[in-house]
């Protein structure tokens, strides 16, 4: 027994090695299971195959392999009859059985063993002969455990004949595509609807292929904007269609699951019902309906869905024209019942009463307009700049839907004419340069005036309140902060003014304020502007300061104080402007973290700091820093410095923020000018709009992020030459490797008319036809010729504040000194460096490559920097624009992804990698409920992510972050690759090597 | 009812009687009390401009009584008794009014003619000022009724009994006009304009105006004075919706409502918003700017 056992081993290593060893294997285990005889009997039937068939030596080794897994479902009857089965299908054709026992024990873990010979059938009754049936069985025993998990025996039947009845129309890439779409549908649908997918699919290929081929297509990503429970009837009401209109059904099906999809799940129910009600009345109307239900019932409550649908049936009723226009809201009195029901204010509706009553207030006649995008966006609750420099014109959104009720819309758009409305009333563009306040020396006459030449190339003569901002040097602060003071005052006099709106107003004020961007991602100085308006709203204590900042906060109350009076003028906001102006331009211009932004303590708290705070003095004329007058600039950064590491050394500053704090002074200067209107710092030169994944609703929100594109500056340095520079060593290190790469892909070509070398066979070949008489073939050389990579990838750089951040902080502690001019390296400082050194290895072996960075502000403002197009080819200029790089704002991955997917995606190449770098998890304001919700900015990255995939791409996502691991996994597919780098220090060498594994 | 039960509940006075007794409350927006001291000391007749309830009957009743005042301590008067130096007879005007309606006619009594003089007549002979209310409602052949009694003459042609009345010396004849309604149609004569010096009046400023809701309305300083903020922002809408602002009046009324336990948005509603216009729409405006103002 032994030796036959050995011998038939010898026999198959004459087959393969491999067979060998799984047959090895197999038997050992066999052995403890099965008496010999049942052994060998099952032995033969392998060698049987291995002997008689064709190239059968993969059927074999699977067949082997499958055995003791297999065995666990079945007696040893049963294993028999399994091995005949794919005998059979064996002599068919090799492959067949392949994949037939490769999937055997995974599909025996569903298919009842009674099934198994029916089974085997189905795959063969797909078989013709031809490479294309083939290829069609063994996708189908490959698919076979997704498939049968779902299905029963008689399902999969009826399915298979679905698949086999277009393969024998030849629609071969239909019937693979039709065993993918049932993979990704029957998980997602309930026991009871499956017959109900696969009759519809039936019925659909009945009407003709391209219904079909449409149905295929669209049915998984269809089903899933589908609520769960209702998919089924959702395929009943499309099975239907197919008897009512069958030219129509696909697209039924389509639309109207996208319709649904836009449609929160728990109205789905509600939504099909009505349809269904709708559709016994008037088919085009009930299409109608469901396309226009997401728009409807984004205007009106949902509670009130079925009082619209009412009148529409019943006009409906009256009318079928009329009605099928009402669902289609094209009719004019389907409009004011909308309206009517809508709890949104028109402004249309109410222009008239709000212009009458601005006049009322003001006496003077102001236009109410629909606002636009050129809105100016300012610091103020109100969120921009509402009212036109003449005072006579107040925009407005056309639609207010802020608030569940028309009443509470109403009152917003009131309350904010009213603020306007009180600018006008209450003298704020009456200012003259040279009245006296009422509560302030005044300071104004000590003011430097405007050169002459600046006021000479004014066209106009200035405004008094121009030649005030002139006075000053950053004119925007001044113009920032004197709207702040300015509608403080305002607020506070319409407040008295108005009593019977002030707790409306009040609760307006804070509302808003609530939509504003987190005051932590913003640099401390216009962050300390906005807090001015919480002062005039909140409880000095109550409100949230970064401890480094209280004192500039503290000292800033009582001005502001001054001006909350009826008796204040606009004089005195320009006297507390200048004051304000001195103290928030000394204060820190930084980004805190959102750990340092704490309840400011009050003088009288019982908790003591290690450090006190004293408030910043009051400005007086002689130490007013309005303009000029510096000291020179180099003194002002060292004793910032120096001031901070020794605050560092008390432990008094956390350590992160020092190397903010001396990185300042040089790229303030930089962004100082633009920093105060962010997010736009600059004008985009491409605005694009993509969808939003929320996991919650399960649904996209359609055109929900503005991306703007840009073309990253050029700075003067290069910064990919400064780095090979720096690192001549990592630069020879990584060319190496990568040139090992370029020769690992050149391949000997033969038979070449001429080449590196004589090939010996062919030589040989030629001599003896020579000899022999017969014309020799010539082509006897061989050459190395390089394979074409075609390779594409997108590197997507996070460029978020978060990556400011010191990458070493003992750097620090040690050299508790720095030596001037060295700073401490930042997460962008090293990635920076990476992608340069990448960049060395690119170029070397001629990959296609695009270089994209990204930070967001909001879904409204998501930059996207250009640094190198794919098809740009590279020049120091790249190099330049790296060196512009800076960390800004928050990280809205979704976006950027889905930007940079597009951006690969018109690209032509076998292999499109798209390759982020971020250094944590996405992060965004409104990412989600507020910027704290991480499963909402998770679940659209990874839907990004998914939808990069789905086009072909290669999604690869490196992070720096150490808790990288956590989330990564959530994020990304089994199938995505992700690296988590815990050590940022190796990053200049790991990103090349990452990049070498991903694009082999 | 006996007679004198109904005595009890009424009073008549004689037009040229009929005055109060008391100083009437009366404040000042400008100057117009010493412009009208002056004009009555040379016996010009005065014409009142100024939109309705602004205070111009007020004006007039508080400088007759002080007037009066005046005239008793430089003059007894020749009748003597308990009738006022200076009464004020106040004749409203209509398109109806005619001549005679001023000036006096026949009557029959008892089959005998008897005489009985128009008011103006009364008014002339008394020596009363006498106030011709919105005398562009009257009819033009009416008003140059008045012609002689308003120049250098100061006599009032009784043609029906042939007769001429010299006016008593104390005697000044006012009108009263609204700009704001004038049409071509009942525009004064320039011949009688030009017999007139004219004041102008105009709503109170809000600080004054509340002095004068809180007195006549007997209300707090605060409602007085947001009743005076609703009056100037309604007052901004004349020509943009209301044919005319809020009046004193009206704002009085107002005040009196809600001392009387009305809410006072909606005791706005009714005295204010529904009094000045019928139109939905603007009535929102309105009530709008009232909810701005009160709680
Ligand atoms: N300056 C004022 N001082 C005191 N009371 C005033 C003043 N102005 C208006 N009033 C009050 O307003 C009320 C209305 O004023 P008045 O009747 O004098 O108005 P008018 O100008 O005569 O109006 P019209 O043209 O309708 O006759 C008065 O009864 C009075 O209570
Ligand atoms: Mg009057």
């Amino acid at each position: 027994m032994k030796m036959e056992f050995a011998e038939l081993e010898k026999e198959l290593e004459h087959f393969s090695k491999k067979v060998a060893e799984h047959f090895r294997a197999s038997t050992k285990l066999l052995k403890k299971r099965l008496p010999p005889e049942e052994v060998s009997q099952w032995a033969e039937v392998g060698m049987d195959m291995a002997r008689n068939c064709y190239k059968s030596w993969d059927a074999v080794s699977e067949y082997f392999k499958a055995t003791p897994q297999v065995l666990d479902h079945l007696d040893f009857a049963k294993l028999i009859s399994w091995a005949d089965s794919g005998r059979k299908l064996c002599q068919d054709d090799a492959s067949l059985a392949t994949a037939y026992f490769k999937s055997s024990p995974q599909t025996l873990s569903y298919l009842p063993t009674e099934n198994l010979t029916e089974w085997a059938k189905l795959g063969q009754s797909l078989y013709q002969g031809d490479w294309k049936s083939t290829a069609l069985a063994v996708k189908f025993f490959s698919d076979s455990p997704k498939l049968i998990r779902w299905l029963s025996l008689d399902e999969l039947k009826q399915f298979t004949r679905l698949v086999n009845s277009l393969a024998r129309q030849q629609h071969y890439d239909m019937a693979n595509e039709l065993i993918d779409s049932a993979k990704g549908v029957l998980p997602g649908i309930a026991a009871e609807d499956r017959k109900q997918f696969i009759a519809l699919g039936t019925a659909i290929a009945n009407i003709g292929s391209k219904d079909i081929w449409a149905y295929i297509k669209c049915c998984p990503q269809a089903l899933s904007q589908v609520s769960s429970g209702l998919r089924g009837r959702f395929l009943t009401l499309t099975e239907q269609m197919i008897k009512l209109k069958p030219e129509d059904a696909t697209d039924f099906f389509a639309d109207g699951a996208e319709a649904l999809g836009k449609v929160k799940h728990e109205l789905h129910a509600e939504v099909l019902q009505r349809f269904e009600e709708l559709m016994k009345k008037s088919l085009p109307a009930a299409i109608e309906f469901l396309k226009s239900s997401p728009v409807v019932l984004r205007r009106i409550n949902s509670k009130d869905l079925g009082e619209w649908f009412e009148a529409g049936v019943r006009i409906l009723g009256r009318n079928e024209d009329e009605g099928i226009a009402y669902f289609q809201l094209k009719s004019d009195r389907g409009e004011a019942i909308l309206d009517q029901l809508a709890p949104g204010a028109d402004l249309a509706s109410f222009k008239e009463i709000l212009h009458r009553y601005c006049k009322a207030l003001t006496g003077k006649d102001v236009e109410i307009v629909p606002e636009d995008e050129t809105l100016e966006e300012t610091i103020s609750w109100t969120q921009a700049e509402r009212l036109s420099p003449e005072g006579t014109i107040v925009y407005l959104p056309s639609h207010v839907k802020r608030y569940p009720t028309k009443e509470e819309n109403f009152a917003w758009l009131k309350v904010i004419v009213t603020q306007q409305a009180g600018h006008l009333e209450f003298g704020s563009q009456e200012f003259t340069f040279d009245k006296p306040s009422q509560f302030f020396d005044d300071m104004r006459p000590h003011l430097p005036e405007p050169s002459k030449e600046e006021e000479e190339e004014e066209e106009e003569p200035l405004t008094d309140l121009e030649r005030f901002f002139r006075s000053f040097q950053d004119i925007k602060l001044a113009k920032a902060i004197f709207n702040v003071v300015e509608d403080a005052r305002i607020d506070h006099i319409l407040k008295q003014e108005y009593k019977g709106l002030s707790d409306t107003y009040q609760q307006i004020q804070r509302d808003e304020l609530k939509l504003r961007r987190p005051l932590h991602l913003l640099r401390f100085r216009e962050a300390l502007v906005w807090l001015l308006i919480d002062l005039t709203l909140e409880k000095l204590e109550d409100i949230l300061v970064p401890e480094e900042g209280a004192p500039f906060f503290k000292s800033a109350a009582p001005i502001l104080g001054k001006v909350l009076s009826t008796k204040a003028t606009v004089e005195d906001s320009a006297e507390a402007t200048i004051r304000l102006y001195s103290i928030v331009n000394k204060a820190p211009n930084l980004i805190f973290p959102p750990e340092a932004w704490q309840v400011t303590e009050t003088a009288t708290g019982e908790k003591k700091t290690k450090k006190t705070v004293t408030p910043v003095p009051e400005p007086s004329i002689e130490n007013l820093e309005v303009k000029g007058e510096e000291g020179p600039s180099e003194d002002r950064e060292t004793r910032e410095v120096e001031i901070t590491l020794k605050d560092v050394a008390d432990g008094k500053i956390p350590l992160g923020l020092i190397y903010t704090v001396y990185y300042e002074p040089e790229e303030m200067e930089a962004t100082d000018a633009e920093g105060w209107d962010a997010p736009p710092t600059e004008e985009p030169e491409q605005v694009y709009y993509y969808d939003e994944w929320d996991y919650a609703a399960g649904a996209y929100r359609p055109n929900w992020c503005t991306i703007k594109e840009r073309t990253l500056e050029e700075s003067a340095e290069d910064f990919v030459q400064k780095t090979n520079k720096e690192n001549p060593l990592l630069v020879e290190q990584i060319k190496s490797q990568f040139q090992v790469l370029e020769l690992g892909h050149l391949k000997k070509i033969k038979k070449l008319p001429d080449g590196e070398g004589l090939d010996l066979d062919d030589a040989i070949q030629a001599i003896v036809d020579r000899k022999s008489g017969a014309t020799p073939d010539e082509k006897i050389y061989w050459r190395k010729q390089k394979v074409e990579r075609d390779v594409c990838v997108a590197l997507l750089l996070d460029m978020s504040a978060s990556t400011a951040e010191p990458v070493d902080m003992s750097e620090l502690k040690l050299g508790a000194v720095l030596p001037p001019g060295m700073m401490p390296k930042r997460i962008i400082d090293v990635a920076k460096e990476s992608i340069s050194l990448l960049i060395g290895a690119l170029e070397t072996i001629g990959d296609k490559y695009g270089i994209y960075g990204f930070s967001s502000y909001g879904r409204e403002h998501i930059n996207f920097s250009i640094i190198k197009e794919i098809d740009e080819s590279f020049s120091p200029k790249v190099g330049k624009r790296i060196d512009q790089i800076s960390p800004l704002h928050a990280t809205r991955m979704g976006p950027a992804i889905r930007h940079a997917t597009a951006k690969l995606e018109a690209k032509d190449a076998k292999n499109r990698i798209l390759f982020l770098i971020s250094d944590g998890r996405p992060r965004d304001l409104e990412y989600g409920k507020g910027h704290a919700d991480k499963e909402y900015a998770m679940h659209d990255t990874k839907m990004a992510f998914t939808e990069a995939a789905r086009k072909g791409i290669a999604p690869f996502c490196l992070t720096v972050d150490k808790e990288g691991h956590d989330y990564m996994r959530d994020m990304m597919s089994s199938d995505m690759g992700y690296e988590v780098v815990d050590d940022i220090k190796l990053l200049p060498e790991r990103l090349p090597q990452l990049y070498r594994r991903l694009s082999i | 009812m006996s007679t004198e039960e109904t005595k009890e509940l009424y009073q008549e006075y004689r037009v040229e009687e009929y005055l109060p007794t008391e100083e009437p409350f009366y404040v000042a927006a400008a100057d117009e009390i010493k412009i009208f001291e002056a004009a009555y000391q040379q016996r010009i007749p005065v014409l009142l401009k100024g939109p309705t309830g602004c205070g111009k009957t007020r004006f007039l009743e508080y400088m007759a009584h002080r007037l009066g005042q005046s005239l008793i301590t430089v003059k007894t008067t020749p009748k003597g008794g308990d009738q006022h130096p200076l009464p004020l007879v106040t004749i409203a005007c209509h398109e109806d009014l005619t001549g005679t309606d001023l000036v006096g006619r026949y009557l029959l009594k008892g089959g005998e003619t008897a005489w009985i003089d128009g008011p103006l007549a009364r008014a002339a002979k008394v020596g009363a000022i006498c106030y011709l209310d919105e005398i562009v409602e009257a009819r033009k052949d009416t008003t140059v009724i008045i012609h002689p009694l308003t120049d250098h003459r100061r006599i009032l042609p009784v043609e029906k009994k042939g007769e001429v009345i010299r006016a008593h010396d104390n005697f000044l004849l006012v009108l009263s006009y609204n700009p704001g309604y004038q049409s071509a149609l009942k525009d004064l004569k320039q011949s009688t304009r030009q017999r007139f010096i004219a004041i102008e009046f105009d709503y109170l400023p809000r600080d004054l105006e509340k002095k004068v809701i809180a007195h006549e309305g007997a209300t707090s300083e605060e409602i007085a004075s947001d009743l005076a903020v609703l009056g100037e922002k309604m007052r901004h809408l004349k020509e943009y919706g209301l044919q005319e602002g809020a009046s004193t009046r009206l704002l009085i009324y107002t005040a009196k409502l809600i001392e009387s336990g009305i809410s006072p948005r909606r005791a706005c509603q009714v005295a204010v918003v529904w009094a000045l216009s019928d139109d939905p729409e603007v009535q929102q405006s309105l009530e709008e700017t009232v909810s701005a103002i009160f709680k």
